[in-house]
């Protein structure tokens, strides 16, 4: 068992299967001892970390997709790599149900997940981000993630005609 | 009730006022837009300043041309080209065309080159009616060493009927791990060897949709394969993977001869379009795969069967011993015998966790047959002990409460067994 302690000082004890879904931490205990401090994450979001890190890894390690650890090995060297897509339709419905969260929640989750090195929760929500950015107009972009405009209207204007094709299809 | 003017406040009430999304470091903003279409990516450059050149260095092209009247979408990807900055990789490349274009080999084979410039590793391109000659785009295509994955679709019909897909002389793609292939020509044996033994070494995960010549023996033989997809499988298929893990089959006419060498196999679907395996051949398939842990079978066929060819099918039935998860697609009908069919290959999966029984009875065609015959006394019952989940997609009640019935008294613990309906 390994013990997880949040800023906040709450202490989770989880198997290693789960805590090693995170590469860092997987990195950290080959070389130290099994109490992680981990003092960026509140307890409220490693909470949320380590139910989707316990559900990964007990999908994970039934024999009906035994390839999934090689492929997630295969990174690549390129600034982005993507995990692979998860195929298991019941692994994928319960992660859709995981995302269903505010704004704020899934950027506390990402950079958590960032910060641990857990890829595929990496790429889980920041596609979901994705999603509710997809097809929608500038206003209402800014408007659902409070993003304050800080051009002029004909700066803003100028950029539109700069990127026209852009804007024109679709 | 709220006024007009508070109406327009409320989302600020439930929602913190910081932009999260902004304070995010760009690497992690470069990898949500690499999730979107292009134009959507490029789009975000008005929302503020911090946003105005995040798209530029996003490592990916994304572009679907779905309207065949909007001439100057094809050369918005050249003004992307143009304005991104060029020393960031792309690492996929997407173009789809719901249309068919013409002269396309100039610009789909520059923007190929760009993408291979900059390193791309996952490539999805799809096409429609590549009636001219595809040669150079292939031979662009299937020499790409950095490439882990490639999704090729070329659909829509071909003019000259018969004409072989023909693979380059020179192939290199030694790193692709994922490949699919959608091909309307057929791929001879010839082909299909020399890509997988000699082209894609490291291959795990191939994908195929083809037309094949009708009496050749395919032989699908790849050391590294993990996950093979047969759709439009051929009429005679030899298998031989000795890493495979998992299996998906979609005849689209009969299969006439199916041979499996793959001790690693795990997963099998085994999908059904009308009568595609045939009866007899049933019984030797299944033994094939008495080693498998989960198993997704189409039974329909079965139901219009004769019952005097069916039995002996289910006496042969083998133990498999290993499988913990069954999907069974079939045609249910209240009270009559087919539920006891079913029961019969239940007998023979000790360890079964879980069971998925969806009810196929909205095909039409099917009700043709539908006709009563005698009940099958298979008797008595026993296994089951390790059930712990069924869901059931069936619409006819007195059916599924039928299955129930005949499941409660039948498993051991019962009261333990996790039970979902899903309506189809």
């Amino acid at each position: 068992m390994i013990k997880l302690v949040s800023g906040d000082g709450a202490e989770f004890e989880v198997e290693e299967e789960v805590a090693f879904q995170s590469k860092i931490i997987k990195d950290i205990v080959a070389d130290a001892d099994d109490v992680i401090p981990l003092p960026t994450v509140s307890s409220k979001v490693l909470i949320q970390v380590i139910e989707y890190c316990r559900k990964h890894a007990a999908v994970n390690s039934f024999p009906l997709s035994p390839s999934s650890s090689a492929a997630a090995a295969a990174s690549s060297s390129s600034s982005i790599s993507y995990s692979k897509p998860v195929s298991d339709p019941a692994l994928r419905a319960w992660d859709n149900e995981f995302v269903k969260l505010n704004n704020s929640s899934l950027f506390d989750i990402v950079i958590a997940a960032n910060y641990l090195d857990i890829e595929e929760l990496v790429d889980l929500v920041l596609e979901t981000v994705a999603d509710r950015i997809k097809g929608k107009q500038a206003q209402e972009i800014r408007r659902q993630f409070n993003i304050e405009n800080d051009f002029t209207p004909e700066e803003e204007e100028a950029l539109r005609r700069e990127n026209s094709w852009a804007f024109q299809n679709n | 009730m709220l006024s007009s003017g508070m109406g327009d406040r409320l989302p600020h009430l439930d929602t913190p006022s910081e932009d999260f999304l902004s304070n995010l470091p760009d690497a992690l903003l470069h990898h949500i837009l690499s999730f979107l279409p292009t134009c959507d990516s490029v789009r975000t450059s008005v929302l503020s300043r911090r946003w105005r050149r995040i798209w530029s260095s996003v490592p990916a092209m994304d572009f679907h041309f779905s309207d065949p009247t909007n001439w100057g979408a094809l050369s918005s990807v050249g003004r992307f080209v143009a304005a991104r900055d060029n020393s960031c990789s792309i690492s996929r490349l997407r173009l789809i065309f719901d249309y068919v274009l013409f002269s396309y080999e100039t610009c789909l084979c520059e923007w190929i080159d760009y993408a291979k410039s900059h390193d791309a590793q996952d490539v999805t391109l799809r096409i429609s009616n590549p009636r001219r000659d595809y040669t150079s785009l292939l031979v662009a295509l299937f020499n790409w060493p950095s490439l882990t994955a490639l999704d090729l679709k070329m659909q829509g019909c071909v003019v000259s009927v018969g004409r072989a897909f023909n693979l380059p002389e020179c192939v290199t793609l030694s790193n692709v791990k994922t490949l699919s292939l959608s091909i309307f020509n057929e791929i001879s044996q010839e082909s299909l060897s020399r890509l997988l033994l000699s082209c894609c070494p490291a291959l795990e995960e191939l994908t195929l949709a083809s037309r094949y010549q009708t009496n050749d023996f395919i032989e699908i033989a790849a050391p590294n394969l993990l996950r093979l997809n047969l759709l439009h499988a051929p009429f005679k298929i030899r298998i031989t993977c000795q890493k495979l893990e998992s299996l998906t089959l979609k005849p689209y006419f009969h299969v006439q001869h199916l041979n499996i060498e793959a001790p690693s196999l795990a997963s099998v679907r085994l999908h059904n379009q009308g009568q595609c395996f045939h009866l007899w051949y049933v019984g030797a398939l299944l033994h094939t795969l008495c080693n498998v842990t989960a198993l997704t079978i189409d039974l329909r066929y079965l139901w219009f069967a004769h019952r005097l060819r069916i039995m002996p099918l289910i006496e042969s039935f083998p133990i498999f011993h290993k499988l913990l998860k069954l999907e069974v697609h079939l045609v249910l009908c209240p009270k009559d015998d087919r539920v006891e069919m079913l029961f019969s290959l239940l007998q023979h999966t000790p360890k079964l966790h879980a069971l998925t029984l969806i009810d196929r009875q909205e095909d039409t065609y099917l009700k043709l047959f539908d006709e009563g015959s005698d009940s099958f006394d298979i008797v008595p019952f026993k296994g089951l002990d390790h059930l712990k989940r069924v869901s059931l997609s069936i619409n006819s009640k007195s059916s599924w409460s039928t299955i129930l019935k005949m499941l409660s008294e039948r498993v051991r613990a019962w009261d333990e067994v996790a039970v979902m309906y899903k309506s189809l």
